[in-house]
């Protein structure tokens, strides 16, 4: 029956590893072979559980969330869950394998990062997105290093740790979401009530890393993060912002002028100005959705996408580099699992 | 509450819930779990999620190898969880302690409360196994606020502002966890046998014309029910609140 096989059907045995891939504070990824699904590769996230038994809480929260999210979506942008077991006192975590990240990729000085190249990753997030939003679900730790990319250039929303449905009108949510660099004006002032802005600030923040090659906003407080925002994108005020004086952690900024993204983006065309701009917009009432989006006129214009296959891989030579790729895979895994979770809670 | 094994395996002799003795036992830990889900000032569908992985557990482990109250207890904190309304756990432990020791001094931090933690802990690992980790519960709390909505707008504003049919609906609905019907029947089909029991006690009628209404106002909502279904949910919750005066 159903009970029988949930507790004695030892399904670590279906996943052999393959390599360790990353250990945090809360899991350990591993990367596996699935042996009943024809050798599929796949990653083996175990979540640890408490060890000192003072400080036993159960089952991970987040992994639970994660379980609980990811179950029901199914998105060729989103990370896939394709399995969760239990042995002994462990809970595993079973997803599709992964190869690299945006962020992995976008520090990689030997990859050159074409206008298409852009296109594609924006197209693929955007997708992604749109098909979170219109289920329900923020999100809220959009970042390069949790957009996943597998081996055929497809790239997958992962990491949904903070994720949670959005939309009831009497729910408060916390600020203390987003990692600094990626987080919105909305959050930074405190606002506990929002809604898709926050990921789609973000997007904008990480749209603008892809062709600066660098972090668009690397705030070191909150209150810098603030602080560049209005000095790169010019002091908003209340009109243009209605509502904003009355966010709880409000304070009032001096009037930057703001620079002119064509300034910053020396290189970007008209079309993708528009984006970033539609994308990085201070008042989140404004700020475009990812239905919206994708119906701009960048993603209908030439350069088209560049398709999957084509697009730049880290290490590509795998004999050659396996070693720097097996210590680069090992240090991406463990930001997403642990210590990347902590900071997002105490970076304040 | 007794600390009980875990390793134990499961029988999988599953009991019916038409067997009476069961049902009680069932109801008095249900009303155990209220009892604490009040005292955390849990939400209702804090309290129904947690009713539902309790049930949803005995509907596969036999009662007889599981102390239910620790079952109870695991399953209200698995809940606070899913439903991402949190509470430490050492609040749920001393509540429900509270609960079952009422002449008992309060419990004292000590070995006792760290023997409790640890098989709440152990328990909620074996609740969410054996839920296979499908722990999400789609309740019929939200097809109800969305059917009493459609149905006020529908209906003649005096007799609504008259007759308490939503916080009755809603009360029925919360009632009904103290037996394991949530398993058994669709939530949307919960959520009209609740509303259309509340209207029948209040001697209501939607506003409709025999001989023009092709259908009846719940099968807007859910094609799938019967007049005998609802009936048949109904006479479930009768029967519940009978038992309530010979527990």
């Amino acid at each position: 029956m159903a009970a029988r096989s949930g507790l004695a059907g030892d399904r670590s045995k279906r996943y052999e590893k393959i390599e360790f891939l990353g250990e945090g504070q809360f899991a350990t990824v591993y990367k596996a072979r699935d042996v009943e699904d024809d050798n599929r590769i796949v990653a083996v996230k175990k979540i640890k559980l408490g060890h000192r038994s003072e400080a036993k809480d159960g089952v991970n929260r987040t992994a639970l969330r994660e379980i609980k999210l990811l179950q029901e979506l199914k998105h060729e942008n989103i990370i896939g869950l394709l399995d969760v077991f239990g042995h002994k006192s462990n809970i595993s975590l079973v997803f599709d394998f992964m190869d690299t990240d945006l962020e992995v990729i976008i520090k990689d000085n030997s990859l050159v990062l074409k206008p298409g190249d852009v296109k594609a990753y924006m197209i693929m997030t955007l997708k992604g997105l749109e098909y979170l939003h219109t289920h329900w679900i923020l999100h809220r730790d959009m970042k390069p290093n949790n957009l996943l990319i597998d081996t055929n250039g497809v790239l997958k929303i992962g990491d949904f740790g903070l994720a949670k449905f959005y939309g009831s009108p009497n729910r408060v949510y916390t600020h203390q979401v987003v990692t600094r660099w990626y987080r919105c004006p909305e959050l930074l002032f405190g606002a506990r009530i929002y809604g898709v802005g926050v990921d789609m600030w973000a997007l904008g923040c990480i749209l603008a890393e892809l062709l600066l090659r660098l972090p668009f906003l690397p705030g070191e407080s909150d209150l810098d993060q603030l602080t560049r925002i209005f000095q790169t994108l010019g002091t908003v005020t209340e009109e243009q912002w209605p509502g904003m004086t009355l966010l709880p952690d409000y304070i009032e900024f001096k009037k930057f002028p703001g620079t002119m993204l064509s300034d910053i983006f020396t290189a970007a065309t008209d079309d993708l100005l528009e984006l970033i701009a539609a994308l990085l917009c201070i008042n989140p009432m404004k700020r475009y959705t990812a239905t919206q989006a994708l119906k701009m006129e960048y993603f209908s214009k030439k350069p088209g996408p560049t398709v999957g296959r084509e697009l730049p891989m880290p290490g590509v030579p795998a004999a050659v580099l396996k070693e720097q790729q097996h210590t680069r895979a090992a240090t991406k895994r463990k930001q997403p699992d642990d210590s990347g979770r902590l900071a997002k809670k105490l970076v304040f | 509450m007794a600390t009980a094994t875990m390793a134990t395996t499961s029988s999988s002799s599953a009991i019916p819930p038409s067997d009476p003795a069961v049902a009680k036992a069932h109801f008095r830990v249900a009303q155990y779990m209220m009892e604490a889900g009040v005292k955390l000032q849990l939400q209702s569908v804090t309290v129904a999620s947690a009713c539902t992985i309790y049930y949803r557990f005995f509907s596969v482990c036999d009662v007889q190898n599981y102390d239910a109250h620790l079952v109870g207890a695991a399953a209200i904190y698995l809940a606070t969880k899913v439903e991402e309304q949190h509470v430490k756990l050492r609040d749920i432990i001393n509540v429900c302690y509270r609960i079952l020791h009422r002449k008992e001094p309060p419990l004292e931090v000590g070995k006792k409360y760290w023997e409790l933690r640890e098989s709440v802990v152990n328990c909620e690992l074996l609740l969410i196994r054996m839920l296979k980790f499908n722990a999400k519960v789609t309740l019929p709390h939200k097809y109800m606020v969305h059917y009493l909505k459609s149905l006020r707008d529908w209906m003649d504003q005096e007799v609504w502002n008259q007759t308490p049919i939503c916080r009755t609906a809603w009360a029925m609905l919360r009632d009904s966890y103290h037996g394991s019907i949530c398993i058994r029947v669709k939530p949307q089909h919960l959520a009209v046998a609740s509303i259309y029991f509340a209207l029948q006690c209040y001697g209501v009628t939607m506003p409709h014309r025999e001989d023009q209404a092709k259908r009846k106002w719940w099968q807007v909502f859910s094609e799938d029910l019967t007049e005998e279904k609802v009936q048949g949910i109904v006479s479930e919750l009768i029967d519940m609140y009978d038992m309530e005066t010979k527990v």
